[in-house]
């Protein structure tokens, strides 16, 4: 049987995935990818809790939820590539580890 | 289809919001039409916009709007003044900082007050919805203001580096709000206590909910840079324009705390046991290592950002005080940490054609401007807590507030790193008055709006130094 | 009950498996697709949970714009791996911390004595739960302050792109003296 502890699950590899990424991977891009990873875990987090909670009068608020969140990374995405797309034009790379003129 | 029930609006609840946005449209309409090359009338549209605003906020009265997603509460009034003010102020330092660089552009200003919708949204935000959206308006905005300085490189990895670090909390905020939601079913606050208080317990225990509220509490935690994540603070300081370094430090890190005192101290007061904890713990470090970095900082920038995570640990001292008490310290706080915040951010902005970034090149300011260095000395002198300034009384009640509610080692501690700030403090005050400049500068000419905001800052801080009555009085109406 | 469990675990495993590959792959290129797999994946598992709207949102929103974006400008810039680990070995920390965060929550739901989590999903929802009539009506009703709201925040999104990555010709002779 599916329970809720098996998308929770799920939920959390991918997220744990996610702060991987961000932590090791040194490519500008794939970071920006990481993010959405672990957005989209909470997503999936959201979703298994409206549908597996006992009180059926809170799915909409839910989905209300992840909607905005999937807005809200769409214009994240957005914003994050106009800036590395700024920075490859400073400086040739979107290596994080290259990014050293502040000294961290 | 049949029961389509119109909902209630409430646009007089969203009356600044409103005007704001509405001052943002004009800018841009006015940079497509008439080409406002030096940035004048964006700036007479915004500091319109933001009267306005400001006025509006009288307006307050209590309800709920829009379905309960937000409050138009006193807090949320005070609250929406703090970040009005910021917003003014920095955009009368923006236009003649931005005119040295030839880069006073409209955008420059929508983003700004765009940005300022979003703290004000997330200052009356009663749902995680509306709280995540303006905090989210807020950081895209600031992200792209930091960036704004595109040959910069400084400001790109400035803009790259907050953005990275900004989404990663966006991130556990998120998560973190699934799983409270999955605890208790909804994501309005009221709601939320409601459940609490009826007695039914969180689905399906307890845990999950403190999971949820421990990830908020780092992902805001990111956003008001209390330490341990406090690491982006000083290069997204030291890079970004300083304008909007001095928003990032007042207006956003004003936002982060408004919404942690709509989550913790006033949704989960009950559920003081497991995050007092955490608070205390974030505010001792956050106390000690801001103001230890700070004392070694050579860079101007770097300095004040060292500093502004110090005063974050003060501010966060106020959520072990009892909620009544530690709300209206905080808030009092930030009165007088906006007001010497942008002042110090703004004399930074303006002491020079080219912008003088370590602390030695303030040598003999005092020759040069006189007014700079003696409204300088005043905004360090509030920060480092001088009595006779509004810093002085901000940590007052924040101290005492801790005091009397037992944590007598923390305002200990902030007694003694305060002590310790004197000494960075003062440092500036000594080379801008007692050293000479090693390479004489001619007198510096200060436009008209930086002047105004400063002098507009100083009598800021200087009234709620002499009168704190003045703003305690509206701060006594919160509750 | 046995296709349910069958069809969770392959759009589970396909979403993990696609999630280390977007953190593991050398060529971003590679971390791409890996991350439309996983969303891919995520819409199906939506489905699954009765959430029709929010499955159609993933693909439109996900697949079909920040996807496209990413890929787009992963060609425009020609991203390749620079030489070197792309892994930062230093960063051990992170990963600890990432493994410590899994570990507490497994060893909590393991001795979570409550049976929400090993419960079965409520046996029967409303036959309109998760459809779009009904996301979409409490959009327009008691979300309109939302849905209102994110149309600011997108017009300050697309403000802020086009400020960063339009070139302003006028104000960078040297790059046009370089185009020459």
């Amino acid at each position: 049987m599916i329970t809720l502890s098996h998308y929770l699950f799920l939920s959390m590899i991918l997220f744990a995935l996610g702060v991987t990424g961000l932590m090791v991977r040194r490519n500008a891009i794939i970071l920006l990818m990481s993010v959405e990873l672990m957005l989209n875990a909470a997503n999936l987090a959201v979703v298994a809790f409206a549908r597996f909670r006992p009180a059926p009068a809170s799915a909409d608020n839910g989905m209300v939820l992840v909607f905005m969140v999937m807005a809200v990374a769409a214009a994240e995405v957005a914003i994050g590539l106009a800036i590395l797309l700024n920075l490859y034009r400073q400086r040739r790379t979107v290596n994080a580890d290259e990014l050293n003129v502040l000294k961290g | 289809m049949n029961n389509f029930a119109v909902p209630i609006l409430g646009i007089q609840g969203i009356m600044p919001e409103l005007l704001l946005s509405l001052a943002a449209v004009l800018i841009l309409l006015l940079e497509m039409t008439a080409g406002d090359r030096e940035g004048h009338g964006a700036l007479s549209l915004s500091v319109a916009g933001l009267i306005l605003a400001f006025i509006a906020t009288f307006g307050a009265d209590g309800k709920q709007v829009f379905s309960s997603l937000l409050v138009n509460d006193n807090l949320s009034a005070l609250l929406d003044r703090v970040f009005l003010m910021a917003a003014f102020l920095v955009t009368l330092v923006s236009r003649p900082y931005l005119a040295n660089y030839g880069l006073a552009k409209g955008e420059f200003f929508v983003l700004l007050l765009l940005a300022t919708v979003g703290m004000m949204v997330m200052g009356a935000a009663m749902d995680f919805i509306t709280m995540f959206l303006g905090l989210e308006m807020l950081s895209l905005s600031l992200y792209v203001l930091a960036g704004f300085f595109k040959k910069d490189v400084l400001s790109g990895e400035a803009a790259f580096k907050y953005f990275i670090l900004g989404a990663f909390a966006t991130g556990f905020l998120v998560f973190g709000m699934a799983f409270v939601f999955g605890a208790l079913g909804t994501t309005n606050f009221a709601a939320m206590a409601h459940t609490l208080s009826a007695g039914s317990p969180p689905f399906p225990s307890v845990p999950t909910l403190l999971f949820g509220l421990a990830l908020i509490l780092a992902g805001l935690g990111f956003k008001i840079s209390l330490v341990p994540f406090h690491t982006w603070v000083p290069d997204v300081y030291t890079g970004a324009p300083t304008p909007v370094t001095a928003l990032i430090a007042t207006g956003s890190k004003a936002a982060g705390f408004a919404a942690l005192v709509r989550i913790f101290m006033i949704t989960f007061p009950g559920s003081f046991q497991f995050w007092g904890a955490a608070f205390w713990w974030l505010a001792l470090l956050t106390m000690i290592v801001g103001n230890l970095f700070a004392l070694v900082q050579v860079e101007i920038k770097r300095m004040f950002a060292y500093s502004s995570v110090a005063n974050g640990g003060y501010l966060a001292m106020a959520f072990l005080s009892h909620s009544d008490v530690g709300i209206k310290a905080l808030l009092f706080y930030l009165f007088a940490y906006t007001f010497m915040t942008v002042g110090v951010f703004g004399v930074v902005s303006l002491a020079g054609r080219r912008e003088r970034l370590l602390i030695s090149e303030y040598a003999g300011l005092s020759r040069e401007n006189p007014f700079l260095a003696a409204v300088m000395s005043l905004f360090l002198l509030s920060l480092a807590g001088m009595p006779g300034t509004a810093g002085f009384f901000g940590k007052f009640y924040l101290f005492a507030g801790a005091v009397r509610s037992g944590y007598l080692g923390l305002a200990l501690v902030g007694i003694l790193t305060t002590i310790l700030s004197f000494y960075y403090y003062l440092r500036v005050i000594v080379y801008m008055y007692m050293r000479e400049s090693e390479m004489p500068r001619e007198a510096l000419e200060l436009a008209g709006s930086g002047r105004t905001a400063l002098v507009l800052a100083a009598a800021g801080v200087l009234i709620l130094g002499c009168f704190p009555n003045l703003i305690w009085i509206s701060i006594e109406q919160v509750f | 009950m046995m296709l349910n469990a069958l069809y969770f675990w392959f759009f589970g495993t396909l979403a993990a498996v696609c999630g280390l590959g977007v953190v593991l792959s050398r060529h971003p290129m590679h971390s791409a697709i890996s991350l439309v797999g996983t969303m891919i994946a995520i819409a199906a598992l939506f489905l699954q949970l009765h959430s029709e709207f929010l499955a159609y949102a993933q693909i439109i929103v996900y697949t079909g714009a920040v996807m496209v974006l990413i890929v787009f400008t992963i060609s425009l810039l020609n991203l390749r791996q620079t030489a070197g680990n792309p892994m930062c070995p230093s960063r051990w920390w992170g990963v600890v911390f990432v493994a410590l965060l899994l570990l507490v929550f497994s060893a909590y739901q393991l001795i979570d004595k409550s049976h929400g989590f090993a419960g079965p999903a409520r046996p029967s929802v409303p036959p309109d739960y998760g459809q779009v009539p009904t996301v979409a009506r409490s959009l327009f009703t008691t979300y309109l302050f939302p849905f209102e709201f994110v149309a600011v925040l997108l017009t300050a999104a697309v403000i802020g792109a086009t400020v960063l990555a339009r070139q302003d010709p006028e104000q960078h002779p040297t790059e046009q003296e370089e185009q020459k």
